[in-house]
Protein backbone atom coordinates (compact mmCIF):
# COMPACT_ATOMS: atom_id res chain seq x y z
CA UNK A 1 0.00 0.00 0.00
CA UNK A 2 2.92 2.30 0.76
CA UNK A 3 4.24 1.79 -2.75
CA UNK A 4 0.82 2.49 -4.17
CA UNK A 5 0.62 5.73 -2.24
CA UNK A 6 4.02 6.90 -3.45
CA UNK A 7 3.14 5.86 -6.99
CA UNK A 8 -0.01 7.95 -6.86
CA UNK A 9 1.73 10.97 -5.42
CA UNK A 10 4.48 10.89 -8.04
CA UNK A 11 1.84 10.64 -10.73
CA UNK A 12 0.13 13.77 -9.45
CA UNK A 13 3.41 15.70 -9.55
CA UNK A 14 3.92 14.63 -13.14
CA UNK A 15 0.37 15.56 -14.08
CA UNK A 16 0.32 19.04 -12.52
CA UNK A 17 2.63 20.78 -15.05
CA UNK A 18 0.20 19.79 -17.80
CA UNK A 19 -2.38 22.18 -16.35
CA UNK A 20 -2.82 25.25 -18.50
CA UNK A 21 -4.66 28.50 -17.94
CA UNK A 22 -7.29 29.38 -20.54
CA UNK A 23 -5.92 31.75 -23.20
CA UNK A 24 -7.83 34.98 -23.67
CA UNK A 25 -8.25 36.01 -27.33
CA UNK A 26 -7.15 39.53 -28.20
CA UNK A 27 -7.03 39.08 -31.96
CA UNK A 28 -9.16 40.92 -34.51
CA UNK A 29 -11.19 38.26 -36.29
CA UNK A 30 -12.32 40.26 -39.33
CA UNK A 31 -10.33 39.54 -42.48
CA UNK A 32 -9.71 42.69 -44.53
CA UNK A 33 -8.44 43.19 -48.05
CA UNK A 34 -5.36 45.38 -48.33
CA UNK A 35 -4.96 47.56 -51.44
CA UNK A 36 -2.12 49.91 -52.31
CA UNK A 37 -2.22 52.79 -54.79
CA UNK A 38 0.38 53.02 -57.53
CA UNK A 39 0.97 54.92 -60.74
CA UNK A 40 2.87 53.92 -63.84
CA UNK A 41 4.62 56.70 -65.66
CA UNK A 42 7.76 57.29 -67.68
CA UNK A 43 9.92 56.62 -64.65
CA UNK A 44 8.25 53.28 -64.01
CA UNK A 45 6.00 52.14 -61.17
CA UNK A 46 5.80 54.10 -57.94
CA UNK A 47 3.61 54.47 -54.89
CA UNK A 48 1.13 57.31 -55.05
CA UNK A 49 -1.23 59.14 -52.77
CA UNK A 50 -4.90 59.73 -53.45
CA UNK A 51 -6.59 62.83 -52.06
CA UNK A 52 -10.23 63.60 -51.30
CA UNK A 53 -10.86 59.89 -51.39
CA UNK A 54 -14.27 58.36 -50.78
CA UNK A 55 -14.75 54.60 -50.68
CA UNK A 56 -17.84 52.57 -49.78
CA UNK A 57 -19.73 49.40 -50.64
CA UNK A 58 -22.74 49.47 -52.94
CA UNK A 59 -24.50 47.45 -50.21
CA UNK A 60 -23.83 50.26 -47.69
CA UNK A 61 -24.06 53.61 -49.50
CA UNK A 62 -24.97 55.18 -46.18
CA UNK A 63 -21.68 54.24 -44.53
CA UNK A 64 -18.30 55.38 -45.82
CA UNK A 65 -15.25 53.22 -45.28
CA UNK A 66 -13.13 56.25 -46.26
CA UNK A 67 -14.80 59.66 -46.32
CA UNK A 68 -12.96 62.52 -48.07
CA UNK A 69 -9.71 61.23 -46.72
CA UNK A 70 -6.50 62.86 -47.96
CA UNK A 71 -3.06 61.48 -48.53
CA UNK A 72 -4.23 57.87 -48.73
CA UNK A 73 -1.68 55.44 -50.18
CA UNK A 74 -3.19 52.21 -48.83
CA UNK A 75 -6.66 51.11 -47.84
CA UNK A 76 -8.09 48.20 -45.86
CA UNK A 77 -11.68 47.10 -46.23
CA UNK A 78 -13.78 44.09 -45.21
CA UNK A 79 -15.74 41.75 -47.45
CA UNK A 80 -19.10 40.27 -46.41
CA UNK A 81 -18.78 37.43 -43.90
CA UNK A 82 -21.58 35.41 -45.46
CA UNK A 83 -20.97 33.58 -48.75
CA UNK A 84 -21.32 35.91 -51.74
CA UNK A 85 -20.19 35.55 -55.35
CA UNK A 86 -19.11 39.18 -55.67
CA UNK A 87 -19.07 42.48 -53.78
CA UNK A 88 -19.15 45.94 -55.40
CA UNK A 89 -17.45 49.04 -54.08
CA UNK A 90 -17.46 52.67 -55.25
CA UNK A 91 -14.31 54.77 -55.29
CA UNK A 92 -14.68 58.54 -55.71
CA UNK A 93 -12.03 61.15 -56.19
CA UNK A 94 -13.37 64.63 -56.60
CA UNK A 95 -15.93 64.54 -59.40
CA UNK A 96 -14.71 61.20 -60.73
CA UNK A 97 -16.01 57.80 -59.61
CA UNK A 98 -15.33 54.15 -60.47
CA UNK A 99 -17.09 50.97 -59.42
CA UNK A 100 -14.94 47.98 -58.45
CA UNK A 101 -16.60 44.54 -58.53
CA UNK A 102 -14.62 41.90 -56.65
CA UNK A 103 -15.53 38.30 -57.45
CA UNK A 104 -14.57 36.10 -54.50
CA UNK A 105 -15.41 32.97 -52.52
CA UNK A 106 -15.70 32.84 -48.75
CA UNK A 107 -14.96 30.08 -46.27
CA UNK A 108 -14.70 29.72 -42.51
CA UNK A 109 -11.35 28.98 -40.90
CA UNK A 110 -10.60 28.21 -37.28
CA UNK A 111 -8.22 30.84 -35.89
CA UNK A 112 -7.84 29.12 -32.53
CA UNK A 113 -10.12 27.43 -30.03
CA UNK A 114 -9.84 30.44 -27.74
CA UNK A 115 -10.60 32.99 -30.50
CA UNK A 116 -13.02 31.11 -32.70
CA UNK A 117 -13.52 31.38 -36.45
CA UNK A 118 -12.84 33.97 -39.13
CA UNK A 119 -14.25 34.25 -42.63
CA UNK A 120 -11.43 34.30 -45.18
CA UNK A 121 -11.86 35.12 -48.87
CA UNK A 122 -10.26 33.93 -52.08
CA UNK A 123 -10.20 36.68 -54.74
CA UNK A 124 -11.01 35.30 -58.19
CA UNK A 125 -11.35 38.19 -60.63
CA UNK A 126 -12.09 41.90 -60.83
CA UNK A 127 -14.19 44.27 -62.90
CA UNK A 128 -13.67 48.03 -62.64
CA UNK A 129 -14.21 51.40 -64.30
CA UNK A 130 -11.47 53.49 -65.87
CA UNK A 131 -12.11 57.09 -64.87
CA UNK A 132 -9.78 56.98 -61.89
CA UNK A 133 -8.34 53.50 -62.20
CA UNK A 134 -5.80 52.55 -64.86
CA UNK A 135 -5.66 48.86 -63.89
CA UNK A 136 -5.90 46.59 -60.83
CA UNK A 137 -3.82 43.46 -60.29
CA UNK A 138 -4.33 40.75 -57.68
CA UNK A 139 -1.08 40.54 -55.70
CA UNK A 140 -2.29 37.94 -53.20
CA UNK A 141 -5.68 36.28 -53.72
CA UNK A 142 -6.06 35.18 -50.07
CA UNK A 143 -7.74 37.78 -47.87
CA UNK A 144 -7.13 36.69 -44.28
CA UNK A 145 -6.11 38.18 -40.97
CA UNK A 146 -2.63 39.20 -42.13
CA UNK A 147 -1.50 42.56 -43.53
CA UNK A 148 -0.34 41.12 -46.86
CA UNK A 149 -1.21 43.32 -49.83
CA UNK A 150 -4.00 41.78 -51.90
CA UNK A 151 -4.60 44.39 -54.63
CA UNK A 152 -2.41 46.85 -56.51
CA UNK A 153 -4.61 49.70 -57.78
CA UNK A 154 -2.88 51.68 -60.51
CA UNK A 155 -4.29 55.19 -60.74
CA UNK A 156 -4.43 56.99 -64.08
CA UNK A 157 -1.40 59.28 -64.22
CA UNK A 158 -3.50 62.35 -64.90
CA UNK A 159 -5.61 61.69 -61.84
CA UNK A 160 -2.60 60.77 -59.72
CA UNK A 161 -0.82 64.02 -60.53
CA UNK A 162 -3.75 66.10 -59.35
CA UNK A 163 -4.74 63.95 -56.40
CA UNK A 164 -1.81 64.07 -54.09
CA UNK B 1 10.57 24.44 -8.54
CA UNK B 2 8.10 22.08 -10.26
CA UNK B 3 10.93 20.43 -12.21
CA UNK B 4 12.81 19.76 -8.96
CA UNK B 5 9.70 18.24 -7.41
CA UNK B 6 9.15 16.08 -10.48
CA UNK B 7 12.70 14.74 -10.41
CA UNK B 8 12.57 14.13 -6.66
CA UNK B 9 9.29 12.27 -6.86
CA UNK B 10 10.56 10.22 -9.82
CA UNK B 11 13.64 9.30 -7.80
CA UNK B 12 11.43 8.29 -4.88
CA UNK B 13 9.49 6.00 -7.18
CA UNK B 14 12.66 4.30 -8.36
CA UNK B 15 14.01 3.87 -4.81
CA UNK B 16 10.70 2.37 -3.77
CA UNK B 17 10.68 -0.12 -6.58
CA UNK B 18 14.26 -1.39 -6.31
CA UNK B 19 14.01 -1.89 -2.56
CA UNK B 20 13.55 -5.47 -1.32
CA UNK B 21 10.08 -6.82 -2.00
CA UNK B 22 7.41 -6.49 0.66
CA UNK B 23 6.61 -9.63 2.72
CA UNK B 24 3.38 -10.22 0.78
CA UNK B 25 5.39 -11.13 -2.27
CA UNK B 26 7.16 -13.99 -0.50
CA UNK B 27 3.91 -15.82 0.20
CA UNK B 28 4.68 -19.51 0.12
CA UNK B 29 1.30 -20.32 -1.40
CA UNK B 30 2.34 -18.68 -4.68
CA UNK B 31 4.11 -20.48 -7.47
CA UNK B 32 7.30 -22.13 -6.36
CA UNK B 33 10.74 -20.65 -6.64
CA UNK B 34 11.97 -20.49 -10.24
CA UNK B 35 8.55 -20.17 -11.84
CA UNK B 36 6.57 -17.19 -13.09
CA UNK B 37 2.86 -16.69 -13.64
CA UNK B 38 1.64 -15.16 -16.81
CA UNK B 39 -1.62 -14.43 -18.52
CA UNK B 40 -3.45 -11.58 -20.24
CA UNK B 41 -3.49 -8.43 -18.16
CA UNK B 42 -6.37 -6.08 -18.79
CA UNK B 43 -6.07 -2.52 -17.62
CA UNK B 44 -8.06 0.70 -17.61
CA UNK B 45 -6.63 4.23 -17.60
CA UNK B 46 -8.09 6.01 -14.58
CA UNK B 47 -6.10 9.21 -15.29
CA UNK B 48 -8.90 10.22 -17.64
CA UNK B 49 -11.02 10.87 -14.56
CA UNK B 50 -8.77 13.88 -13.92
CA UNK B 51 -10.12 15.38 -17.14
CA UNK B 52 -13.43 15.93 -15.37
CA UNK B 53 -11.63 18.70 -13.48
CA UNK B 54 -8.78 19.83 -15.73
CA UNK B 55 -10.42 19.54 -19.15
CA UNK B 56 -14.15 18.91 -18.77
CA UNK B 57 -14.83 19.40 -22.47
CA UNK B 58 -12.93 16.21 -23.29
CA UNK B 59 -13.47 12.64 -22.14
CA UNK B 60 -11.40 9.62 -23.13
CA UNK B 61 -11.74 5.94 -22.28
CA UNK B 62 -8.66 3.76 -22.64
CA UNK B 63 -8.32 0.01 -22.21
CA UNK B 64 -5.10 -1.97 -22.51
CA UNK B 65 -4.22 -5.62 -22.84
CA UNK B 66 -0.70 -6.99 -22.43
CA UNK B 67 0.81 -10.41 -22.03
CA UNK B 68 4.26 -11.58 -20.97
CA UNK B 69 4.95 -13.51 -24.13
CA UNK B 70 8.61 -13.93 -23.20
CA UNK B 71 10.27 -13.18 -19.88
CA UNK B 72 10.12 -9.43 -19.30
CA UNK B 73 8.77 -8.77 -22.78
CA UNK B 74 5.15 -7.71 -23.04
CA UNK B 75 3.38 -7.21 -26.35
CA UNK B 76 0.61 -4.73 -25.69
CA UNK B 77 -2.48 -3.33 -27.40
CA UNK B 78 -4.26 -0.21 -26.17
CA UNK B 79 -7.46 1.18 -27.55
CA UNK B 80 -10.09 3.66 -26.69
CA UNK B 81 -12.70 6.23 -27.54
CA UNK B 82 -12.64 10.01 -27.11
CA UNK B 83 -15.35 12.67 -27.26
CA UNK B 84 -14.82 16.45 -27.28
CA UNK B 85 -17.59 18.99 -26.91
CA UNK B 86 -16.85 22.72 -26.72
CA UNK B 87 -19.67 25.23 -26.45
CA UNK B 88 -18.94 28.92 -26.53
CA UNK B 89 -20.93 32.03 -27.46
CA UNK B 90 -19.16 32.18 -30.81
CA UNK B 91 -19.15 28.51 -31.87
CA UNK B 92 -19.94 24.94 -30.98
CA UNK B 93 -17.34 22.25 -31.72
CA UNK B 94 -17.69 18.48 -31.46
CA UNK B 95 -15.25 15.70 -32.18
CA UNK B 96 -15.33 11.97 -31.51
CA UNK B 97 -13.43 8.91 -32.58
CA UNK B 98 -11.46 5.79 -31.82
CA UNK B 99 -7.77 5.05 -31.48
CA UNK B 100 -5.50 2.04 -31.16
CA UNK B 101 -1.87 1.73 -30.09
CA UNK B 102 0.12 -1.47 -30.51
CA UNK B 103 3.63 -2.25 -29.44
CA UNK B 104 5.83 -3.87 -26.86
CA UNK B 105 7.07 -3.09 -23.36
CA UNK B 106 10.34 -4.38 -21.93
CA UNK B 107 10.99 -4.64 -18.21
CA UNK B 108 14.27 -2.96 -17.35
CA UNK B 109 14.28 -3.94 -13.71
CA UNK B 110 16.34 -6.79 -12.31
CA UNK B 111 14.86 -8.82 -9.49
CA UNK B 112 16.00 -11.46 -7.08
CA UNK B 113 12.98 -13.74 -7.29
CA UNK B 114 11.33 -14.89 -10.49
CA UNK B 115 7.82 -14.29 -9.14
CA UNK B 116 8.34 -10.53 -8.78
CA UNK B 117 6.22 -8.66 -11.31
CA UNK B 118 6.95 -5.05 -10.55
CA UNK B 119 8.38 -3.19 -13.48
CA UNK B 120 10.21 -0.19 -14.66
CA UNK B 121 9.79 -0.45 -18.35
CA UNK B 122 10.38 1.12 -21.69
CA UNK B 123 8.57 0.45 -24.90
CA UNK B 124 7.46 1.45 -28.35
CA UNK B 125 4.04 1.93 -29.87
CA UNK B 126 2.48 2.52 -33.26
CA UNK B 127 -0.71 4.53 -33.00
CA UNK B 128 -3.64 5.11 -35.31
CA UNK B 129 -6.82 7.12 -34.89
CA UNK B 130 -9.94 7.63 -36.95
CA UNK B 131 -12.17 10.45 -35.80
CA UNK B 132 -14.56 13.11 -37.03
CA UNK B 133 -15.06 16.77 -36.17
CA UNK B 134 -17.47 19.54 -37.03
CA UNK B 135 -18.42 23.04 -35.92
CA UNK B 136 -21.68 24.95 -36.04
CA UNK B 137 -23.49 27.92 -34.51
CA UNK B 138 -20.51 30.02 -35.60
CA UNK B 139 -20.81 33.73 -34.88
CA UNK B 140 -18.43 36.31 -36.40
CA UNK B 141 -18.97 39.95 -35.49
CA UNK B 142 -18.37 42.56 -38.17
CA UNK B 143 -19.48 46.19 -38.00
CA UNK B 144 -19.72 47.20 -41.68
CA UNK B 145 -21.54 44.38 -43.47
CA UNK B 146 -23.05 42.84 -40.35
CA UNK B 147 -22.46 39.77 -38.22
CA UNK B 148 -22.35 36.24 -39.57
CA UNK B 149 -24.64 33.97 -37.55
CA UNK B 150 -25.31 30.24 -37.85
CA UNK B 151 -22.09 29.51 -39.75
CA UNK B 152 -20.87 25.93 -39.88
CA UNK B 153 -18.01 23.69 -40.92
CA UNK B 154 -19.40 20.34 -42.11
CA UNK B 155 -18.34 17.11 -40.48
CA UNK B 156 -15.17 15.60 -41.85
CA UNK B 157 -13.41 12.36 -41.04
CA UNK B 158 -9.67 12.31 -40.28
CA UNK B 159 -7.03 9.59 -39.96
CA UNK B 160 -3.84 10.13 -37.97
CA UNK B 161 -0.76 7.95 -37.52
CA UNK B 162 2.04 8.29 -34.98
CA UNK B 163 4.80 6.44 -33.12
CA UNK B 164 5.44 6.57 -29.39
CA UNK B 165 8.29 6.04 -26.98
CA UNK B 166 6.99 4.77 -23.66
CA UNK B 167 8.39 4.75 -20.15
CA UNK B 168 6.56 3.65 -17.05
CA UNK B 169 6.39 2.11 -13.64
CA UNK B 170 4.10 -0.69 -12.52
CA UNK B 171 3.67 -2.37 -9.14
CA UNK B 172 1.67 -5.39 -8.02
CA UNK B 173 -0.78 -4.05 -5.50
CA UNK B 174 -2.35 -7.36 -4.55
CA UNK B 175 -2.00 -10.73 -6.20
CA UNK B 176 -2.66 -10.25 -9.92
CA UNK B 177 -3.83 -6.65 -9.36
CA UNK B 178 -1.50 -4.01 -10.77
CA UNK B 179 -1.20 -0.26 -10.63
CA UNK B 180 1.13 1.99 -12.55
CA UNK B 181 1.71 5.10 -14.58
CA UNK B 182 3.33 5.59 -17.95
CA UNK B 183 4.44 8.49 -20.09
CA UNK B 184 4.18 8.31 -23.86
CA UNK B 185 6.23 10.62 -26.06
CA UNK B 186 4.40 10.77 -29.38
CA UNK B 187 5.59 11.83 -32.81
CA UNK B 188 2.96 12.36 -35.50
CA UNK B 189 3.72 10.70 -38.81
CA UNK B 190 0.73 11.71 -40.91
CA UNK B 191 -2.73 13.23 -40.66
CA UNK B 192 -5.16 13.57 -43.53
CA UNK B 193 -7.37 16.67 -43.20
CA UNK B 194 -8.63 19.16 -45.79
CA UNK B 195 -11.26 20.96 -43.71
CA UNK B 196 -9.07 23.92 -42.75
CA UNK B 197 -9.92 23.19 -39.12
CA UNK B 198 -7.06 21.83 -37.02
CA UNK B 199 -8.41 19.19 -34.63
CA UNK B 200 -8.68 20.17 -30.98
CA UNK B 201 -7.33 16.81 -29.86
CA UNK B 202 -6.44 13.58 -31.67
CA UNK B 203 -7.69 10.53 -29.73
CA UNK B 204 -4.74 8.71 -28.20
CA UNK B 205 -2.19 11.25 -29.44
CA UNK B 206 -2.89 14.67 -27.93
CA UNK B 207 -3.28 18.25 -29.25
CA UNK B 208 -4.13 18.31 -32.94
CA UNK B 209 -1.91 21.29 -33.77
CA UNK B 210 1.28 19.67 -32.44
CA UNK B 211 3.75 17.45 -34.28
CA UNK B 212 4.89 15.94 -30.98
CA UNK B 213 3.01 15.41 -27.74
CA UNK B 214 3.12 13.75 -24.33
CA UNK B 215 0.36 11.54 -22.97
CA UNK B 216 0.27 10.37 -19.36
CA UNK B 217 -1.64 7.28 -18.24
CA UNK B 218 -2.38 5.92 -14.79
CA UNK B 219 -3.86 2.49 -14.94
CA UNK B 220 -5.32 -0.25 -12.84
CA UNK B 221 -5.05 -3.74 -14.26
CA UNK B 222 -5.89 -7.32 -13.51
CA UNK B 223 -3.90 -10.27 -14.76
CA UNK B 224 -5.64 -13.54 -15.43
CA UNK B 225 -3.13 -16.13 -14.15
CA UNK B 226 -3.57 -18.72 -16.84
CA UNK B 227 -0.13 -20.24 -16.97
CA UNK B 228 2.93 -20.92 -14.87
CA UNK B 229 6.30 -21.32 -16.55
CA UNK B 230 9.96 -21.64 -15.65
CA UNK B 231 11.94 -18.73 -17.04
CA UNK B 232 15.28 -19.41 -18.61
CA UNK B 233 17.02 -16.64 -16.71
CA UNK B 234 17.02 -16.16 -12.97
CA UNK B 235 18.72 -13.04 -11.70
CA UNK B 236 20.32 -13.31 -8.30
CA UNK B 237 22.00 -10.68 -6.22
CA UNK B 238 25.34 -11.26 -4.57
CA UNK B 239 25.57 -12.93 -1.13
CA UNK B 240 26.31 -9.61 0.60
CA UNK B 241 22.96 -8.22 -0.55
CA UNK B 242 20.77 -11.12 0.67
Amino acid sequence: MKRAAILTVTFIFILLPSCQDEVICTQDLVAKANAGFYVRDASGQRDTLVGSFIFYSVLRPDSMLYDASSGIHRIRFPLPQSPAEYTAFVMENGSLADTIIIHHSTRLELVSFSCGFAAVHDLERLEYGNRIIDTISIANPLVDLTDDENLKIYIRPAVADTAG
Amino acid sequence: MMRTLRYTSGLLSLILLVSPPAPAQQDSSRSGQGSRVRGPRIGYDVASLALLYFEPERMIYTVSVDYEAWQDIYPVIEGGYQHVGIEKDIYRYTSSGLFIRAGVDVNLMQYEQTNVYEMIYGGLRYGFSNFSQKADEILIREDYFGDLTGGSVPENRINAHWISLVGGVRIELFRNVFMGWSVLGNLKLAMGDDSGMVPYNIPGFGPGDKRASIVINYSLAYRFPLQSYHPRKIIKRGKNQQ
